[in-house]
């Protein structure tokens, strides 16, 4: 069963995405904190990382940034997910080796599924 | 007294008399108006023992009071002071050309005292006199050659040293000199004829008594000198002198003339009787004289003496090409102080309020200057005489004043005499008085001349017209000054006000951005959760229920567009716009748009139609996103406007663009509707309006975003309910 770790702060949008990729037969694992996040990503090793911007204390390029320098976890895909659009943002995230910056408000749970699907 | 017993009083003698008035005339101006110096005593000197020298030998003639033989000695001691005076006279004038001046005057005393002492205690230079019918002669010594030799030395001498002053002297002085050297000259030259070498060579002494005419040379050229070449500065009253010594030399000759004719008659009338008729008639004359010579002179001196003409023609054509206050004041100060001669000179120009200020200042000292105007007296008896006010001429007003002025006339005397201002000039500019210009006493203490006060009243006219002109052209340019500044300072406040503006604005788009990126979150659990209801992850739902969900779903998702809408506008108006363009296929954006609203437009009862060429065109370079958007909200318009009917989406090949149109069978457009669409939410009230039905804001960022592809948007509706088309033109 393939692991997806879920950064986000919004609990109501986190519990949301959880319930469809549970259903579509994915782990996942939930955290509201990027710092919580870096933990989990060592303890449990998911295969994907579905990960919020803007975040409570230590925001998503900071998690992006050490976990690019961690080997153990650095090579595990992220996929930013955020609805923070802004060009200088994305630029820094892409160049941390996110495997793309949505929008959220662009997709639909199902629509995510579908996306996140390339990056594995 | 006996006037003359055995010669009788002839036009000679009579002569002789007045060249003694002249020169002694001459040696009173000279020494009364001169400067005090040393050239002023000596050359007074000339004059005074001139005069003395022709009574003395007058006296001689009539032996009058003493004999004859001890007139002619006490002439001879004159002799030794005025030749010692004359060669003194070339020593020091010009000055600073000599040295030393103690080694030939020690050398004249000690030649002169024995000669002195032979003229008075021996016989050896004045034997004795013998009366003849024409009067005394002299019997001259043996000595006599050596006192004219003497004397001859130091004339030559003094000769000598005025040509050698000439040579080495240029312009003015050198014409001075020229002319003090051939009065000098003549003067010595006939002296030595008269007075040694006829005697000597023939024991004449006969012409003794005229030698003083000669002096009249030295006095003649002298008073040339100092009318033509201002040599002491008393032009004015020189020129005068002349006028009237010609009179009188005019006058006598007249008077010899008729001598002469009563002498032809064979009965000649006795001079007794002649006498005081020649007398009456030579003074009747003597006005008609001075008149014309007055009318000769001041036909030629005009140039020499004063200039007066050219003074104010110059001044006038200067006047007229300064407009700088500072130097207006200058040339006219320079003008009154070269023309007048004057070391000190002010003017006072009037300010709006009526107090003065100094414009220019030479000698005065300043309190001095604004002294004379601080109590309103003499402005204001100025404004009413609207003449110069002379202070020489202040005591004659005092007389004649009223009691109530007499004590402030008295008080401007005072106060005239203390800061020696002589003359007070009055500027007017149409009956007000504008200025005053005080001028201080002459060099020469010259009293101010009749001549004088026509000029300066003239020249204070022009003045007055320059000074109002430049005051006002100065006016203006302060004027202007200031509108300069204003100008600047609200600029800078308008320039403030922008940038306060700008930065408002700033928050403004800000604030829209964040906002926006908050009201996203709340939209995307919305979106996501009914999506997955209507999919089923939470159990079965009712066909009603979910047709309402899926209207939640759509208006959330236009919220959603609004959104993304504003955002762009926002960041487009905080210049954070940038394009992401690459080669796109056009007819697969626009399939994508179809593709996503076609649901949308079926829920509506609407047809929706897509047309495209035939064959594939070439790729363009554009935002997908972007380009994506605009489609997606031209759709979207027409979806809302369209109650019924069909939307068109089309695509055309034009030679080098690529034309895309929405066309809808809607409400349609007014002709001012189809301009204003485009304008945003932020520009006027058509935009708010279009804002508050929650259209138009789509059409801005559509506008924004063809803006920059260099594409083109426009909308085109044959009116009301007529349905309208919607136009994207992209460049290839």
């Amino acid at each position: 069963m393939k692991k997806i770790l879920i950064i986000e702060d919004e609990k109501i949008l986190g519990e949301m995405y959880q319930d469809k990729f549970s259903q579509a037969g994915f782990k996942v694992i939930l955290t509201l904190e990027a710092e919580e996040g870096l933990v989990l990503a060592k303890k449990e090793k998911p295969d994907l990382i579905i990960l919020d911007i803007l975040l409570p204390r230590e925001n998503g390029l900071f998690f992006l940034a050490q976990l690019r320098k961690d080997p153990e976890i650095s090579s595990i895909p992220v996929v930013a997910f955020s609805n923070y659009d802004d060009s200088e943002t994305k630029k820094q995230a892409l160049k941390l080796r996110a495997k793309a910056y949505l929008i959220k408000t662009q997709f639909t749970p199902k629509q995510l599924l579908e996306e996140i699907k390339k990056y594995f | 007294m006996v006037i003359y017993n055995n010669s009788a009083m002839t036009f000679i003698d009579f002569l002789v008399i007045i060249t003694g008035a002249a020169n002694f005339f001459l040696g009173y101006l000279v020494l009364v108006r001169g400067v005090k110096d040393k050239v002023t005593y000596t050359l007074s000197g000339v004059g005074f023992i001139g005069g003395i020298w022709a009574i003395l030998l007058f006296l001689y003639h009539f032996h009058i009071g003493l004999p004859s033989l001890l007139w002619i000695k006490i002439v001879y001691s004159l002799v030794f002071v005025m030749t010692f005076n004359s060669f003194y006279f070339s020593l020091i004038y010009p000055p600073r050309l000599r040295k030393s001046i103690f080694l030939p005057s020690f050398l004249y005393l000690v030649l002169a005292i024995p000669l002195f002492y032979t003229l008075f205690f021996t016989e050896l230079w004045v034997k004795d006199i013998v009366y003849k019918s024409w009067g005394p002669e002299t019997i001259l010594g043996p000595i006599y050659i050596f006192v004219c030799v003497f004397w001859g030395f130091f004339g030559a001498w003094a000769l000598y040293n005025f040509f050698r002053k000439y040579l080495k002297s240029a312009g003015i002085n050198r014409e001075r000199i020229k002319y003090i050297l051939i009065g000098m000259f003549l003067f010595i030259s006939t002296v030595a004829t008269v007075d040694g070498i006829i005697p000597i060579l023939s024991g004449n002494t006969k012409y003794f008594r005229v030698s003083p005419l000669s002096s009249l040379f030295v006095v003649g050229f002298t008073a040339y000198a100092i009318l033509r070449y201002r040599l002491m500065n008393i032009r004015v009253v020189v020129g005068r002198t002349a006028i009237y010594l010609f009179s009188f030399v005019t006058v006598i000759a007249f008077g010899f003339l008729l001598i002469y004719l009563n002498n032809q008659l064979s009965v000649p009338v006795s001079f007794k009787v002649i006498g005081p008729l020649i007398l009456v008639l030579c003074i009747i004359f003597f006005q008609l004289f001075f008149k014309i010579y007055g009318k000769l002179a001041s036909r030629y001196f005009y140039y020499t003496f004063y200039s007066y003409q050219k003074v104010l023609t110059n001044l006038a054509k200067e006047l007229t090409q300064i407009l700088e206050l500072d130097r207006l004041a200058n040339l006219i100060v320079k003008t009154l102080v070269e023309t007048m001669k004057l070391d000190r000179t002010v003017v006072l120009l009037r300010e709006e309020k009526g107090d003065y200020t100094i414009l220019k200042n030479i000698g005065f000292r300043e309190e001095n200057g604004i002294s004379l105007v601080k109590d309103n007296f003499l402005t204001r008896y100025l404004a009413e005489t609207k003449k110069p006010l002379v202070y020489e001429e202040l005591s004659l007003i005092q007389r004649d004043a009223p009691e109530g002025e007499k004590q402030d006339l008295e008080k401007l005397k005072q106060n005239m005499k203390r800061i020696e201002a002589d003359l007070c000039l009055p500027l007017f500019q149409k009956e007000k008085i504008i200025g005053i210009i005080v001028l201080g006493t002459k060099v020469s203490a010259d009293a101010y001349s009749k001549e004088d006060l026509e000029l300066l009243t003239t020249l204070s006219a022009q003045a007055s017209i320059s000074l109002q002109n430049a005051s006002r052209y100065h006016q203006v340019q302060d004027l202007s000054q200031n509108l300069q500044e204003k100008v600047a300072e609200q600029t800078k406040e308008l320039q403030e006000a922008y940038e306060e503006l700008k930065k408002i604005d700033r928050a403004k788009s800000e604030f829209i951005s964040m906002a926006s990126h908050q009201l996203r979150t709340p939209l995307s659990s919305i979106k996501g959760y009914i999506s997955m209801i209507l999919e089923g992850d939470y159990g079965k739902i009712e066909k009603r229920a979910k047709e309402k969900l899926e209207n939640v779903f759509y208006s959330n998702e236009r919220l959603i567009r609004i959104v993304n809408d504003l955002l762009d506008i926002s960041k487009i108006e905080l210049g954070k716009m940038e394009l992401k363009k690459s080669p796109c296929q056009i007819e697969d954006i626009l399939d994508s748009c179809y593709q996503e609203m076609k649901p949308e437009i079926k829920k509506k009862n609407l047809r929706f139609i897509f047309k495209k060429p035939e064959t594939p065109l070439a790729k363009i370079e554009v935002d997908e996103l972007k380009i994506r958007q605009v489609i997606l909200n031209l759709i979207d318009n027409a979806i809302r406007y369209t109650r019924q009917g069909k939307i068109e989406l089309c695509l055309e090949k034009k030679p080098d663009s690529i034309l895309i149109f929405i066309r809808d069978t809607g409400e349609g457009l007014t002709k001012e509707e189809q301009k204003e669409i485009f304008q945003g939410f932020t520009r006027g009230s058509a935009g708010i309006d279009f804002f508050i039905e929650g259209a138009g804001l789509g059409l801005y960022v559509a506008k924004k975003y063809l803006d920059l592809h260099n594409g083109k948007i426009w909308a085109e509706s044959k009116g009301k309910g007529k349905g309208s088309v919607f136009y994207v033109e992209l460049p290839i």
